[in-house]
């Protein structure tokens, strides 16, 4: 194959063709090279790379470069983990965005010398489609972990935040901790004003639920019926129960009228805490178990009240719940 | 200042005779320790406390940069240099906030002179 | 004649971690936060015996990375880690909030490249050190299980073969993950290599 023929199949390729020599001048420069640079072969021949393109100084691109020439390494560019690197353009004449990259390095042996040879692929498309299919499952992930009603987070949601929070905090030895939520009376509320009134009673309260967290970034999780969760990572048992007590709060006096309470005239919550730095004979069930047991002793209390689980201990006699509003 | 002591401590066997032989060649009158870790440095400084520590960062163990900073709280006179393959500006940055000097591996002649100047300076 | 001495070990592991240093750096310019490598430990075994010594049933699910190297001597550089690892290091250089099973095609592309930083990293700094010249391939990335890992399936090995193992420790945006760094080399390689060590060394003067 004669070189005239060689230079010939590179300008048919789809994808950009460069050889730079040992002192990185360019040497062979395909005709796609031109088609996105709007630079010709005559333009471009004998100019060190760094000058043709002073992007590429200090960055990974030039560093490959190099290593190829003189450690005769290759390497991939990848259009994840690299941007744009060099000004290329669909229509370089009006130019808008760059296009997306995957550039491969290797050395080649030339005249007694390495020079480098640098393969460029238009990733633009596969750049897209990949973005679109990213939103397109984001927004369907989303859907599939919200709470159709409230909007918050559903069961599922929960559930696998329970798992992932779990063992990070099994792993890094710390404290993770877990608010049962439960509205008071909520049945007496939907028997008297209807199952309707009771689904917007339901978001109301998630609302304002989620709005108190906004600051920590905590999200809530609908349970079941009316009963919510909201999971606290590094948050121990004095932190979690004085969130809980400010999300308590926060519902008494948004002023939900509830006339068939028998706690207060307005929607009121119970919260039942629990928090532990996981043993390793504690398991997540152990996490809602006891925050379930704080939420029931709550709820024998009196109801709008919060209680943090207590471990029971013989030695003093205190019971197993701690009240710690009183 | 009497001949001083420096406490050379690296988990790699290499890498404290590479120290050691090159100190030896710039400042023979030095007095040589070793630790293989930042644990056994500690110890050693408890009973012996050396004017000068070269510290490695990456050890089974306790880090480099803990021990730095451990140092600096007890021994505030201890002059330390640490040494390490992990170049990052986030070690760097670490290193100066425990408010101790840094040379990048490799270990050559020109590290460890530049070592030295630092614990002289 | 399977066997590296105290310090010939010690030697590797300190240029490796040389390697891994570098690479290191080059990985938290692109993440523009810290990243930590480091390769605690090293080992020497029978290419056959890979697959039990470090496998196991640890994990099962793999993500690995080859590089061909050839020169003084040659050298498949195998990074590896199990599948769920090699996923959660890609999705917190692409994107920390995207879930492990988004990840596709595109992403493996990424993990290549990340394989290609690390291995180049290492191989260079023996070069460096050793005063000796590598030509080194492109990466390639397979996602397999452990019964079924093409490098290391019979129709490869022979007896002449052995495996430098290390393991690895990643640490990224707080996060920390292990994997294994192999270098499949054959008996003659593996000499050569420590002729390289033995050389540097006496160089250096401490043997």
């Amino acid at each position: 194959m004669n070189e005239l023929f060689g230079a010939q199949l590179l300008d048919h390729l789809q994808s950009g063709i460069i050889l730079l020599n040992q002192e990185t001048q360019v040497c062979v420069w395909n005709q796609w090279m031109t088609r996105h640079t709007a630079l010709s072969l005559e333009q471009v021949a004998a100019q060190p790379f760094a000058q043709l393109f002073p992007e590429i100084i200090a960055t990974r691109l030039q560093d490959c470069i190099q290593q190829a020439l003189h450690f005769k390494l290759s390497s991939i560019l990848t259009p994840g983990l690299n941007l744009a690197i060099l000004p290329l353009y669909k229509n370089p004449k009006a130019p808008t965005q760059r296009l997306e990259q995957l550039i491969y390095i290797t050395p080649v042996p030339r005249y007694l010398q390495m020079a480098c040879l640098i393969q460029i692929q238009d990733m633009t498309a596969t750049v897209r489609r990949e973005r679109r299919l990213r939103a397109q499952s984001s927004s369907l992930i989303a859907t599939t972990y919200r709470d159709a009603l409230t909007g918050v987070g559903n069961r599922r949601r929960f559930d696998h935040d329970l798992m992932a929070f779990f063992t990070d905090a099994r792993s890094k030895q710390r404290s993770l901790a877990l608010l049962m939520i439960d509205i008071d009376d909520f049945k007496a509320y939907n028997d008297q004003l209807g199952h309707l009134q009771g689904d917007e009673c339901l978001t109301q309260v998630a609302t304002v639920l989620q709005e108190g967290l906004r600051q920590r970034g905590d999200s809530i999780s609908r349970y079941g019926g009316e009963e919510f969760a909201l999971l606290l990572p590094d948050a121990d048992i004095d932190l979690a129960y004085s969130i809980a007590e400010r999300l308590r709060a926060l519902i008494e006096t948004a002023n939900i009228p509830h006339p068939a309470s028998r706690t207060k005239p307005q929607i009121t919550i119970s919260i039942g805490v629990s928090a532990f730095i996981p043993a390793p004979h504690q398991t997540m069930k152990t996490l809602i178990e006891q925050a379930d047991q704080a939420l029931y002793q709550a709820k024998d209390a009196g109801r709008n009240r919060c209680m943090a689980y207590a471990p029971f201990d013989a030695a003093d006699f205190k019971p197993d719940v701690v009240n710690r509003a009183m | 200042m009497p001949n001083p002591t420096l406490l050379i401590v690296d988990d790699s066997k290499m890498a404290r005779m590479m120290v050691r032989q090159f100190v030896t060649e710039l400042r023979p009158e030095w007095r040589l320790m070793e630790a293989i870790s930042g644990d056994e440095a500690l110890a050693l400084i408890e009973k012996e406390p050396p004017e000068f520590v070269s510290l490695d960062v990456n050890m089974p163990g306790i880090s480099g940069l803990e021990v730095a900073a451990r140092l600096r709280l007890h021994h505030p006179e201890i002059r330390i240099v640490i040494c390490t393959a992990n170049i990052q500006d986030a070690v760097r940055r670490a290193a100066e906030k425990a408010g101790v000097k840094f040379v990048a591996k490799p270990i050559t002649p020109t590290t460890i002179a530049n070592m030295v100047t630092l614990f002289e300076e | 004649m399977l066997e590296i001495n105290e310090l010939q070990g010690d030697a590797l592991k300190e240029l490796f971690n040389l390697g891994v240093g570098r690479a290191a750096h080059s990985l938290s310019m692109m993440v523009n936060d810290e990243v930590e490598l480091s390769t605690p430990d090293i080992l020497l075994v029978q290419a056959s015996e890979v697959v039990t010594t470090l496998l196991g049933s640890e994990f099962s699910q793999l993500s690995m990375v080859t590089i061909d190297f050839t020169g003084t001597f040659n050298a498949t550089a195998v990074l590896l880690f199990p599948e769920r690892n090699a996923l959660s290091i890609v999705s917190h250089m692409l994107d920390p909030h995207m879930l492990p099973e988004e990840l596709s095609e595109f992403e493996q592309e990424a993990m290549c490249e990340i394989g290609n930083i690390i291995l180049n990293a290492c191989m260079s700094s023996l070069a460096d050190e050793f005063q000796i010249e590598f030509e080194g391939g492109l990466p390639m990335h397979y996602f397999s299980d452990t019964d079924s890992l093409p490098l290391f399936g019979s129709q490869y090995l022979s007896h002449e073969q052995v495996v430098l193992l290390l393991q690895i420790h990643l640490t990224m945006r707080q996060e920390q993950v292990q994997g294994h760094l192999l270098f499949l080399l054959s008996v003659s390689s593996l000499n050569a290599l420590l002729d390289c060590v033995d050389r540097y060394l006496v160089r250096l003067g401490i043997q």
